[in-house]
């Protein structure tokens, strides 16, 4: 899928280690965006799709369209909408994060492959896919005259400038110190610096009390 | 994978979003594209970065080359730990360039850390394999294949290039040129063959290389303060800055206003070596080319 490649060598490594079982299980993990105008990563994503039981989308991008999401093409004249696999087909597990922890990634497949209930019910990453990216919204993305709009809109995962609201939010700094971007201060209160938000989610999802909530 | 946009994704943002979105156009390259758009905006407003700031940009663009040569050799030769170890050493901007700013570097290490990263290189130049030059002979003796014209950043002229169709493959002085560690080994005088087959063996040299300046840079760092807070002009303004990464040539133009970008341009070693593979038309040059699609479809 379209991505930087991160995600990429962090399945790499788990597949390496984990290949047996994640082929006896039937257990596929995706990185990455799919660009809807690229008819080949399209018909990719399907094929993987049924040709597995589990797919876990690992990375920002795979679970919310994260920084992909950014990008419009245009250097040809032709825009590419990159959305999020879990709009083009079904994801049962999603992990957040750009790039996500190999270890925590690792964790997360291990659970799948063993079932384990209770590792699996700990985790905030194995939550269903729909409870971490939401319901599919493919239709913005899939007129091309709206394109443009999303990407400049930024969709985000539900913040404005701030990853919670203020009445939530604890102040313990977590989302601060995890933002991969660096794109968050604190005083009282986390507040998202918009020019370098990379719309991963990574605060949102690493944020105490949205965890207490899911 | 197809054009991504790179560049036109760049127009109309604040010079904020430069870091975040370069690191992310490939991950081999995350540092020297973060830091080739840094540098651009940095010439752009004439803004001096700190001495300790330089040095700590330079560590980590020097792992980066670690792990990319490491990379692009493990098709030949097991250098995972090797690719492992620049990894670690690239970290030092943090993961995805994340304390890399405008004017230096946010965040300097801690002692420990430099401790830990002095013993990171020596373990590194203890897996350097030097009798992989003697393999990479023999092997050039039983299959032919051709020399080639090199350019490296050192001695780069914009106005030499000349790009075609998109993605874009580029031409330099009008000839089919590589660029990559054997460009950057030849003009350190540490191998004196343009053969293709010899990228390989430039790549191992190469590592070799950059642990040794690597431990040479840390050993420099005071810890002091790696960043001063820059003043950005308003009014337009044009940089560039060309730097070596972890496949090549990393070249990036940025216009301004103020903090608004209103243009972007990049160009990669993968544009030049692409019309060095097709010139070629050979699998084992591919083989040790090995093209970067990310920094290839920008």
């Amino acid at each position: 899928m379209t991505g930087c490649g991160s995600c990429g060598k962090i399945i790499k490594n788990i597949e390496k280690k984990y290949y047996n079982k994640l082929k006896e299980k039937g257990i596929a993990l995706v990185g990455g965006a799919v660009n809807l105008d690229d008819e080949e990563e399209v018909k990719k994503i399907m094929e993987i799709r049924k040709n597995s039981k589990v797919l876990i989308a690992v990375g920002s991008c795979a679970v919310s369209g994260g920084f992909q999401r950014m990008l419009i093409g245009l250097e040809n004249g032709f825009p590419q909408r990159f959305v999020r696999v879990g709009d083009v087909v079904k994801v049962d597990y999603a992990i957040i994060g750009c790039p996500p922890d190999e270890e925590e990634v690792e964790r997360v497949v291990k659970a799948v492959i063993e079932k384990d209930k209770e590792v699996v019910d700990s985790y905030l990453v194995l939550k269903p896919y729909e409870v971490i990216a939401g319901k599919p919204i493919i239709d913005a993305y899939m007129k091309v005259n709206e394109v443009l709009l999303t990407s400049n809109k930024e969709l985000c995962l539900g913040c404005d400038d701030k990853p919670i609201n203020d009445e939530f939010c604890t102040g313990c700094g977590t989302c601060v110190a995890k933002c991969p971007a660096n794109a968050l201060t604190i005083d009282e209160k986390p507040k998202v610096n918009i020019s370098k938000c990379i719309k991963c989610g990574t605060c949102f999802f690493n944020c105490i009390r949205v965890k207490e909530a899911l | 994978m197809k054009i991504r946009g790179f560049e036109s994704s760049m127009m109309g943002r604040d010079i904020d979003f430069i870091i975040p979105a370069m690191s992310r156009l490939c991950c081999l390259n995350e540092i020297s594209h973060a830091l080739a758009g840094v540098m651009a905006v940095e010439k752009a407003y004439n803004i001096t970065v700190p001495n300790e700031g330089q040095y700590l940009r330079e560590i980590a663009r020097l792992g980066e080359i670690v792990e990319v040569d490491a990379i692009k050799l493990n098709e030949f030769k097991n250098t995972d730990e090797l690719a492992d170890i620049g990894n670690k050493i690239k970290s030092i901007l943090g993961k995805k360039a994340k304390y890399l700013a405008v004017g230096g570097v946010l965040e300097n290490i801690s002692d420990k850390r430099k401790e830990k990263l002095i013993n990171l290189a020596k373990e590194g130049l203890s897996l350097v394999d030097k009798d992989f030059v003697k393999l990479v002979d023999e092997r050039k003796a039983k299959i032919s294949l051709p020399d080639v014209e090199l350019i490296d950043a050192y001695n780069f002229d914009a106005n030499k290039v000349e790009t075609n169709g998109l993605p874009k493959t580029a031409l330099y002085d009008g000839k089919a040129v590589y660029s990559g560690a054997l460009a950057r080994m030849y003009k350190e005088g540490l191998i004196t063959s343009k053969n293709l087959w010899d990228v390989l063996s430039a790549r191992m040299i190469e590592i070799e290389f950059c642990l040794n300046k690597i431990i040479e840079l840390l050993n420099k760092l005071k810890l002091t303060q790696p960043y001063i807070e820059p003043i950005i002009k308003d009014g337009r303004a044009v940089g560039e800055a060309v730097i070596e990464g972890g496949e090549g040539i990393v070249y990036h133009r940025v216009e301004l206003l103020g903090r608004e970008i209103l243009d972007y341009t990049i160009l990669t070693s993968e544009n030049f070596n692409k019309t060095v593979l097709d010139s070629v038309d050979n699998d084992e040059a591919k083989r040790i080319i090995q093209l970067c699609e990310r920094c290839y479809y920008l």
